[in-house]
């Protein structure tokens, strides 16, 4: 099976002094400052955590090296990811133990990750067995069930799921710059929301 | 242009969340801060707060956890010295040590015969070794 630990090989995995350099260049300024809480707070949406004690928590697990990051992407995407993959695992925590203390909760984390956080785990070169497959295709498409209401967003996320931007993307979903610009921020903020049900 | 894999499309899928929260100017984050009931100056402050509390707990962790390492070497009780060995038998144990360019010896005590090594000498010296050895 597919885990992030047995791929988080350390040729995987951006370095703790690479991530010290990034919080001293991106996490020193007001902007990026409210940046974060503002993700923090798109993820926690209808939880009673506070935004900083995500974001401190999530810091703290990368500098203690309980939460790694994978080379694959920069370092903010696995920030943003290790974000919301602590909210998962609260929620999940939440669900087993509801009487457990907020204290104890925030302090809790899943020992094994989940295989559909695709952006975390490093690439891996053998391919996907078809549970895998099949589990990937079942997650894209409750994605895009999540856009229903909107086929604007549904067209943006097909083009965008090809690896298309800009304007090709733009021409793809049949958008203009602005409705595309407006598409993304929708996507952006309903996918913060998302919790699969397992 | 290839289709990507499942796997790829949905973290392609994905993508689109992080990159535009990256993408937003300090006024889109404002406004989103406000309609979701924050103070974007407060927000500023307690985002800088929970970064300098991680690396401040981390540290704290980090020499905590040293300083349970270094009580651990100095409270680890020294090998029982076994009184049957003789000056002879540390001689002989330094000599095949020698004899192996062993690393757990110093240049200088590779380069000592140890037939000239005073009895107390050839003990300590022997001693050290099985300290290393541990």
């Amino acid at each position: 099976m597919v885990t992030e630990n047995n791929l988080m090989k350390p040729d995987n995995l951006w370095s703790p002094d690479d991530f010290q350099t990034w919080l001293a260049s991106n996490m020193a300024n007001r902007v990026d400052q409210k940046r974060w809480i503002l993700a923090a707070k798109r993820l926690l949406k209808g939880f009673l955590v506070e935004p900083e004690e995500l974001l401190r928590e999530t810091v703290l697990r990368v500098l203690e090296g309980k939460r790694k990051l994978s080379r694959k992407v920069p370092i903010d995407v696995n920030v943003y990811f290790s974000m919301r993959s602590i909210v998962s695992s609260w929620h999940k925590q939440r669900k087993r133990r509801p009487e457990m203390s907020l204290e104890d909760l925030i302090c809790s984390d899943d020992e094994d990750r989940d295989t559909l956080e695709v952006v975390l785990i490093p690439d891996d070169a053998r391919a996907p067995s078809p549970e895998e497959e099949l589990a990937y295709k079942q997650e894209r498409e409750a994605l895009l069930e999540v856009f229903s209401d909107r086929p604007d967003a549904q067209m943006v996320l097909m083009g965008r799921e090809d690896g298309l931007k800009g304007a090709a993307l733009a021409e793809a979903s049949g958008l203009d710059s602005i409705s595309l610009a407006s598409a993304l921020r929708l996507i952006s903020r309903r996918l913060a929301t998302y919790r699969r049900e397992s | 242009m290839t289709k990507p894999n499942a796997r790829k499309q949905l973290s392609n899928i994905w993508l689109v969340a992080i990159e535009d929260l990256l993408a937003m100017t300090e006024s889109e984050i404002d406004a989103e801060l406000k309609e979701l009931g924050a103070d974007p100056d407060t927000a500023a402050q307690k985002g800088k707060a929970a970064v300098d509390q991680a690396i401040a707990q981390s540290r704290a962790t980090r020499r905590a956890q040293m300083r349970g390492r270094m009580e651990a070497v100095r409270n680890a009780p020294a090998s029982p010295r076994d009184p049957a060995i003789t000056v002879e038998m540390a001689k002989q144990h330094i000599a095949q040590l020698q004899a192996a360019n062993d690393a757990r010896l110093t240049l200088a005590a590779r380069n000592r015969d140890p037939d000239q090594l005073g009895d107390e000498e050839a003990l300590e010296l022997y001693w050290q070794l099985q300290e290393l050895s541990r």
